[in-house]
């Protein structure tokens, strides 16, 4: 049986909620690495809000209508910076507000450099969310996973594991899916306690087999993130 | 568009509550269409005396079909899209359909509000499978096993097996061993609460099994449909709602039967969650209704009380969805509506509190949630600001709007074809009655002219009468015998037709399959290595849709030439039966706009639309190139011919349904043909015998009163039916002006 890990955050002040999510590394004496986590999901399933809540401050710009347009990872820096990745993993300065832009056909993704602590271990990913018929970017988002330490799947509460999240995630590589967490996101939105426990006993059994572990978000005080806040 | 100022308002401004008085009339669903229902409804019964006994089958069908007609609309949506909570809403009755945070409904629930004075016999009815039904299910036969069969074993076969399994346990434990006996039977009640449907309509959860002695057991898994009767509600026009299980559910039992058990609705509202509106998933789906129903479909959003900030997330959703749809679907409108289902049942639950003047806990818990939202705590209303004038949060439950758009909808719909059917055959009827009647008058005033002349001379005329009444029966035969021959025509050119589309369809499809499985086999031989080879069926999919319409247009087209050939050659026949007629009755029927043949057909789903990873478990199953391609045909043909097959049925009903149509307004003008025909033959057997009776100078006066009244009594008749013709031209005039009210 998987425990529920809880990520319920009160505060923006809380301790690094990494705690759960990072494994330990797979072989004793490998190299000390940033540990990738790698967020992916359907579209508008809180991703960007749950990388925001990773680092503990709101990095990125969240929004119900604009959606993430690039794999946008989320590096140490010794101060604020964001790189593009081209084709031909060329990097190239951009600023701030291209976050925010529609998608160019020659960007692979973006880098982003923060001088946030946390970050000397780990590094984040978000990405672009499934489900809005885009197949190259879903093709990019899977590349992202390759070689992630934890990739956390994002399932709405409200709407919680759809047939086709479940698709989308048994066509990833076993190699990704064993390294797999289901994050049940926008917890705050469940009118009842209650409601929490059946909509869990519901995801134990239906894509408890698929995921390591099962864990559950709610982001109050993450959502109003403004783009660019720290530039 | 979209949005209203809440009437609904925090508890400290109770006055503006106000009294429930609910636009019932002018603005209820469908309103305009039932006032046209109901007049044609008084119209076919008194027209019953007026007609013959000729016209009453055809009265009496009328009647029938007004009396028992309902609007179709069917609530669609992915699982957990709130379909059961805007139903809730829509109907003003919360908490009537069960909900949960889970996907919970997993019967297709019809909700049947009849207008009616009587009350229903049953409140539900609920069909539990058949023996058959359920081995097929529960066994993975039938479609279902079609369907993963032909996947590559190991994906989602062992899944569908697995579910299985837990579905025969479940529906063991909830229900006894010996639950095989319930199969096939019928349950119905007198009332309907809601625990009953969450015992028949629920998933339950999977825990609930039956306790000793306890009376409640769980049905859910064996029944097959459920109706609930309603005697009235908020609605006009009798309406028939549908609630079905989400489609995108992982229980794929659950997916497969929604898709099987929806019948044709005549409205779709189409429910998607503002949280994550118009997935790839959705868009799919628009896309297959797109075909039929093309101004048939309501996007309503729902949820959008859970944005982070209504009003202005609100609008922007919806254009983001309505560019969306405009960019998939350039020439479709499609009303988009956003609102909250949930907010229209709190405020519901508040007036109906309000009205029995007692608090409601949920009804309070509504006034705060709705505060909360109309002022945002980041901007409380300032205490010199008049009230009229704080922020305009305009958050809206959009129940008025979708019921208006349905009503818009409803106008050009089905519902709408065959009451304006039912007008123009009604109409026939009257104005075929209205000229026999005319010419029996005529007949009576020879009649009594010749009375007055010798009995020789009576004798004469009333050879004459009877000839001139042979000659008319004659000819009225002949006329029907020419309709008989022209539906005779009409079924062979409908079976031509369906011939020719059968053959071609079968055509496309297996060169479509010989091409593909051709440049499969190219592709493997070019790069043998190739990870992930994708057939996209969708071109097929447009060329069988063309041709389908195609062949339907031909062949509406063709019979449109027989009919521009046939109805002046009518006319002239009738004109010489009835000299004094001058009616419109035999113009070419207008056969109603937007009706198109149905592509529902189309829509089904096959193996090939489940997608990348379908494909992808494809590739890893089989190796060589040939043995790949011949699969690969298969498929394709298997797939897309039992689509053929199910077009041409569906080509021959919408071609016979054309075909009816001129029927039905041919049977009506022959009828009423026959009817005075008839009334014409008793009179002359009558008077034959009068004037062979020894004492007939007695009956003169006698029958000059007879002649008298019968000629008052056609004159009332003329009298009635210009009066009833009258009527119907304002009805059809009333269709006609609700029809082009269009947005």
């Amino acid at each position: 049986m998987i425990e529920p890990a809880s990520l319920v955050i009160a505060d923006r002040a809380g301790p690094p909620l990494t705690a759960g999510l990072v494994e330990p590394p797979l072989r004793t004496g490998a190299k000390e690495r940033p540990r990738r986590i790698v967020v992916i999901g359907e579209f508008n399933s809180g991703k960007t809000t749950l990388v925001n809540a990773l680092l503990g401050s709101p990095v990125l710009p969240t929004s119900f209508t604009k959606h993430t347009a690039y794999p946008t990872v989320v590096g140490f820096a010794a101060k604020p910076a964001l790189r593009a990745e081209l084709i031909g993993r060329r990097r190239v300065a951009v600023p701030w507000s291209a976050i925010d832009e529609a998608p160019a056909p020659h960007v692979r993704r973006l880098h982003v450099g923060m001088p946030i602590e946390r970050l000397k271990a780990l590094r984040a990913v978000d990405t672009p969310g499934f489900g809005l018929g885009d197949e190259e970017d879903e093709a990019r988002t899977l590349m992202a996973c390759r070689g992630a330490a934890t990739v956390i799947w994002c399932t709405p509460a409200m709407q919680a594991w759809k047939a086709s999240e479940l698709r989308t995630w048994l066509a990833l590589p076993r190699t990704v899916r064993r390294r797999g967490v289901l994050a049940v996101t926008f917890m705050d939105a469940l009118p009842s306690s209650g409601d929490a426990g059946r909509l869990l006993a519901r995801l134990y059994a239906d894509a408890g087999p698929h995921f390591r572990r099962i864990v559950t978000f709610s982001a109050q005080g993450f959502l109003a993130a403004p783009a660019g806040e720290l530039a | 568009m979209g949005f209203e100022t809440p009437a609904l308002v925090a508890p400290g401004r109770r006055e503006a509550v106000g009294p429930i008085d609910r636009p019932r009339d002018a603005q209820a669903v469908g309103a305009p269409l039932e006032a046209a229902r109901l007049r044609l409804l008084a119209l076919a019964g008194s027209l019953d005396g007026l007609l013959g006994e000729h016209a009453a089958p055809l009265l009496e069908a009328a009647r029938r079909e007004l009396a028992q007609r309902s609007c179709r609309i069917a609530v669609i949506g992915q699982i957990k899209a709130g379909k059961s909570t805007f139903l809730n809403a829509l109907t003003e009755r919360p908490g009537l359909l069960p909900t949960d945070i889970n996907p919970w409904t997993v019967v297709v629930t019809a909700l049947h509000f009849r207008n009616a004075p009587t009350p229903p016999e049953h409140a539900a009815v609920f069909h539990l499978f058949s023996v058959d039904e359920w081995n097929e299910l529960a066994e993975g036969g039938g479609r279902v096993r079609e369907l993963t069969e032909r996947l590559v074993p190991g994906f989602q076969s062992d899944l569908l097996r697995a579910q299985l399994k837990v579905m025969r346990k479940r529906a063991e434990q909830r229900l006894g061993p010996r639950f095989a006996e319930l199969l096939g039977k019928c349950h119905r009640f007198e009332t309907v609460t809601p625990r009953i449907l969450e015992d028949y309509v629920s998933a339950g959860d999977e825990t609930s099994r039956p306790c000793a002695g306890a009376l409640r057991r769980h049905y859910s898994d064996i029944t097959r449909s459920a109706d609930l009767y309603f005697n009235e509600g908020p609605f006009a026009f009798p309406l028939t709602l549908i609630d079905t299980p989400g489609t995108n559910d992982p229980f794929l039992v659950r997916d497969e039967i929604t898709r099987r058990s929806l019948e044709n609705p005549d409205i779709y509202v189409f429910v998607v969650s503002a949280l994550q509106p118009l997935s790839a998933g959705d868009v799919a789906m628009l896309r297959l209704l797109n075909g039929l129903y093309k101004d048939r479909i309501v996007v309503f959003i729902n949820r959008i009380d859970q944005l982070p900030d209504p009003a202005s997330d609100a609008a922007a959703v919806k254009a983001t969805i309505e560019k969306r749809l405009r960019v998939e679907f350039p020439t479709l409108q499609v009303p988009v509506i956003c609102g909250s289902a949930m907010l229209a049942n709190m405020r519901l639950e508040a007036e109906s509190a309000d009205r029995a003047g007692r608090p409601a806990s949920r009804a309070i818990a509504a006034h705060s949630r709705l505060q909360a939202l109309l002022e945002p705590p980041c901007e409380p209303p300032l205490e010199d600001r008049p009230r009229i004038a704080a922020p305009a949060v305009q958050v809206s439950s959009g129940m008025r709007e979708v019921s208006a758009a349905v009503t818009r909808l409803m106008c050009t719909s089905g519902v709408a074809m065959r009451l304006r059917q039912i007008a123009v055959c009604l109409a026939e009827l009257v104005r075929t009655a209205e000229v026999t009647d005319r010419a029996e008058l005529g007949s009576i005033n020879a009649l009594v002219q010749a009375r007055r002349l010798e009995t020789a001379s009576l004798r004469r005329r009333l050879e004459e009468e009877k000839a001139s009444l042979a000659a008319f029966e004659e000819r009225a035969n002949r006329l029907q015998a020419s309709f008989k021959e022209v539906e005779a025509h009409f079924a062979e050119l409908v079976d031509t037709a369906s011939q020719l589309l059968r053959e071609r369809l079968g055509t496309l499809v297996r060169e479509f399959a010989e091409k593909e499985a051709g440049a499969l086999k190219e592709a493997l031989n070019d790069r043998p290595r190739q990870a992930v080879w994708r057939c996209d069926i969708m071109p097929l999919r447009h060329e069988l849709e063309e041709a389908y319409l195609g062949a339907c247009e031909q062949a509406t087209s063709d019979l449109d030439r027989i009919e521009q050939v046939l109805y002046p050659q009518l006319r002239l026949i009738v004109a010489s039966l009835l000299p004094d007629y001058n009616g419109n009755l035999l113009e070419v029927p207008a056969w109603p706009h937007g009706v198109m043949p149905s592509v529902t057909a189309l829509g089904d789903k096959v193996t090939m639309d489940l997608g990348t990873s379908w494909w992808s478990r494809w590739f890893a199953g089989r190796k060589a190139a040939e043995e790949r391609a011949r699969h690969l045909r298969c498929l394709i043909e298997e797939d897309f011919l039992a689509i053929a097959d199910e077009l041409v049925t569906e080509a021959g009903t919408y071609l016979s349904e054309r075909v009816d149509y001129v029927m039905r307004r041919v049977d009506a003008i022959s009828s009423g043909l026959r009817t005075g025909i008839e009334r014409r033959g008793e009179h002359l057997a009558r008077e034959q015998a009068l004037i062979d009776s020894p004492a007939r100078g007695e009956d003169l006066e006698r029958f000059e009163a007879e002649q008298e009244a019968r000629g008052e009594a056609c004159a009332r008749r003329q009298e009635a039916c210009s009066a009833a013709l009258e009527e119907l031209v304002t009805v059809l005039e009333a269709l006609d002006a609700a029809q082009g009210e269009r947005p």
